[in-house]
């Protein structure tokens, strides 16, 4: 071909499409077929075909052959997903349900406020007015209606008593939000979203020497659980100043998509039921939103100089956070044991880091009723907060923690747990790592087996023996039954 | 980790070969191995014949697991009602423990001896004072740290010029604090109302 006639079949190629469907990404078309056969045409343009609605840009949905669909509903349409209304609206959720009890929803003009993902505390703070979960959410059909990084999971409106609608919530980590202050005794609703593994639930006072109790909590369905019950629902055991609460119990009671109502009490001492406090806790909740069962651990170092067993426990150097990471005793023998101890429990441990914690002389002998002092230098929300100090007073004790603790959240009162270096003067490494694996089990959910006052735990499967890792006695082993396995793999802790 | 429950066998076998030392069950033992809660004297009442016999043999036995030892004397303050005569079994088991390991300086023992100062000062028995005054020099700052705790607990205000004269020379941090909280409260009107 001359080159002149090879110009004349550009310009045609130019003003007449791509003849053939062979339009590239940007060029010009009238339909998905002038372009190749992995693009589509999308605002007579040739573009990528889509996997969720964003990639096809506002006004469009994304249909199941990754074709984009332009919206066709107008200013006050019934919809049931972002995508259904023209540019400049949005999906509204409504207060009223349809025939089949799912909750009514219109087009509406979108605001200028926080769009999908953005935190908020109520609905105003949203473009669409849906503030659930703390967060903005978007109503969705699909999970390619959604952003990435977000799944179409069914939510509940704790506004409209529960009833659940269809948004884009992160598909994966955790998700921590904070319930609104509850008047004391008063009835506190907790939305449960379709994937949630776990959830840990915090109630923090401002006068630690009062306590937040649930004196009963009622599932989805109505049912009223017996929190004394074996069978009971939650682990909640009420603490002054904070108390968690952690679901499900135990892989028998399933946990339900949906709004529980939880009765929430705060009392004075000695909380015995007759002395109802005037303070309001403030309540946040953390779901874990996928099957990850990574544990990171924080260690935290106080001031070892001049220790009593530096010879035999330290190998006659100085420890600090810098000598932790290379010692082997410490490496090997400690971190060696807690990865083989959690590994049997099919949790496997993820990022180590080391912090000293030197200027806190105050802390470093420290008197358990100070114990609030050092948890709160917790920063890490993620994972557990690990405390080494010289030693616990009363005497005797090797380790302290809450049970559970309050999985997700950094800095509070109870933000990890803490172990005594002095029984190394009597114990090895080894067993040091068998304490400090129980009392993280006891903050990821788990309790004793057997307490000293022989509490049991409710877990079926669970036994009584000296072998278990929740055997109250520093001596016991570091067994675990499939239910005890199966609470710790939903922890919220885990990433 | 099967050395716990090896050691909590031989434990139980030690203790019953050992003719002059309390007969221990496996679940007294077990109470007394407690990690992460201490033993109230109910639960060590349901499982000693004698509780306080036991526990103060236990405590001077050289047989015994440390773990158990450190457990029994913290346990034996319990058995004596504040302030207690200087001739109760429980403050004499703490004192002859205290009396006879202040001079040993391994790390054992100075486990052990902070775990019996500290069960001593709650016992509030005064005539301690010179007992305890001697340990605030003691080489372990962590033994001068639980003296002066309990010294603070014992309630004698006579242990404020031996607390200011090693507050003066004390070179830990943690020992200051210690003996600064310890004037706090001997230097209040009534300090242990």
């Amino acid at each position: 071909m001359r080159r002149g006639s090879r110009l004349r079949f550009l310009i045609f190629l130019l003003l007449t499409g791509c003849p053939g469907g062979g339009g590239g990404v940007g060029d010009r078309c009238d339909d998905s077929g002038d372009c190749e056969t992995a693009l589509q045409c999308v605002d007579s343009a040739c573009a990528p075909l889509c996997v969720r609605a964003p990639d096809c840009g506002a006004g469009y949905a994304c249909d199941s052959s990754g074709y984009c669909a332009a919206a066709t509903k107008q200013d006050g349409d019934t919809c049931s997903s972002e995508t259904d209304c023209v540019t400049g609206l949005s999906c509204e959720l409504g207060s009223d349900t349809d025939a089949a009890g799912t909750l009514v929803s219109s087009c509406t003009p979108s605001s200028e406020a926080a769009p999908a993902g953005a935190s908020c505390s109520r609905d105003s703070d949203c473009h669409n007015k849906l503030c659930a979960l703390g967060h903005c959410l978007d109503l969705c059909n699909t999970t390619s209606d959604c952003g990435v990084g977000t799944a179409c999971v069914q939510v509940p409106r704790v506004e409209a008593n529960g009833a659940l609608f269809e948004g884009c919530l992160q598909s994966s980590g955790l998700l921590a939000w904070n319930i609104p202050d509850p008047s004391p005794a008063n009835q506190v609703s907790l939305p449960i979203p379709e994937t949630t593994q776990s959830i840990s639930v915090a109630f923090t006072l401002e006068d630690s020497t009062q306590e937040a109790e649930i004196r009963g909590i009622t599932d989805p369905m109505g049912d009223r659980v017996d929190i004394g019950s074996a069978s009971n629902t939650i682990r909640f055991i009420p603490q002054p100043g904070e108390s968690v609460l952690a679901m499900p119990s135990s892989p028998d009671t399933p946990l339900f998509t949906g709004a529980y109502l939880m009765e929430v009490l705060v009392q004075n001492a000695p909380y015995t039921g007759s002395a109802a406090g005037d303070g309001l806790p403030a309540i946040t909740a953390v779901v874990k939103l996928d099957d990850n069962v990574l544990l990171d651990l924080h260690f935290y170092f106080l001031d070892f100089d001049e220790f009593p067993c530096a010879g035999s426990a330290f190998e006659g150097a100085p420890f600090d956070a810098t000598a932790a990471q290379t010692a082997s005793f410490f490496q090997t023998d400690f971190v060696g044991s807690l990865r083989s101890v959690f590994a049997t429990g099919g949790v496997a441990l993820g990022s180590l880091d080391y912090t000293d914690l030197r200027d806190h002389p105050d802390l470093d002998g420290l008197d358990v009723s100070n114990a609030s002092e050092l948890l709160s230098l917790g920063s890490n929300a993620g994972g557990v907060n690990v405390f080494f100090v010289r030693s616990l007073s009363p005497a005797g004790l090797q380790a302290y923690g809450p049970n559970p603790g309050p999985a997700g959240l950094g800095g509070t009162a109870q933000s990890g747990v803490i172990v005594a270096l002095d029984s190394l003067c009597y114990r090895s490494w080894t067993d040091v790592a068998r304490v400090a694996a129980h009392e993280i089990a006891r903050y990821m959910g788990l309790y004793d087996n057997i307490d000293i006052d022989n509490t049991v735990d409710p877990i079926s499967d669970s036994d009584e023996s000296s072998a278990n890792l929740m055997f109250y006695s520093d001596l016991g082993g570091t067994e675990l039954s499939q239910g005890q396995k199966t609470i710790l793999r939903r922890s919220v802790v885990l990433q | 980790m099967r050395t716990g429950l090896a050691a909590l066998a031989a434990l139980a076998l030690a203790t019953t070969a050992h003719g002059d030392t309390a007969q221990l069950s496996m679940q007294a033992t077990n109470i007394l191995t407690a990690m992460d809660v201490v033993p109230t004297p109910t639960e060590l009442d349901s499982n000693f014949t004698d509780p306080l016999d036991s526990l103060a043999e236990l405590a001077q036995g050289s047989g015994i697991d440390v773990g158990v030892r450190i457990r029994a004397l913290h346990a034996l303050a319990s058995y004596c009602t504040a302030p207690c005569n200087d001739t109760d079994t429980a403050h004499e088991a703490l004192v002859g423990f205290i009396t006879a390991n202040e001079p040993n300086q391994d790390g054992t023992t100075i486990v052990m001896l902070r775990g019996a100062i500290e069960a001593l000062g709650p016992q509030r028995v005064g005539t301690d004072l010179p007992l305890l005054v001697p340990l605030l020099a003691h080489p372990s700052r962590d033994i001068r740290a639980a003296t002066a705790h309990a010294l603070r607990d014992l309630c004698n205000t006579q242990a404020i010029t031996p607390l200011r004269t090693q507050q003066a020379q004390e070179s830990s941090d943690q020992v200051k604090l210690a003996i600064s909280e310890a004037l706090r409260v001997l230097s209040q009107p009534s300090p242990c109302d």
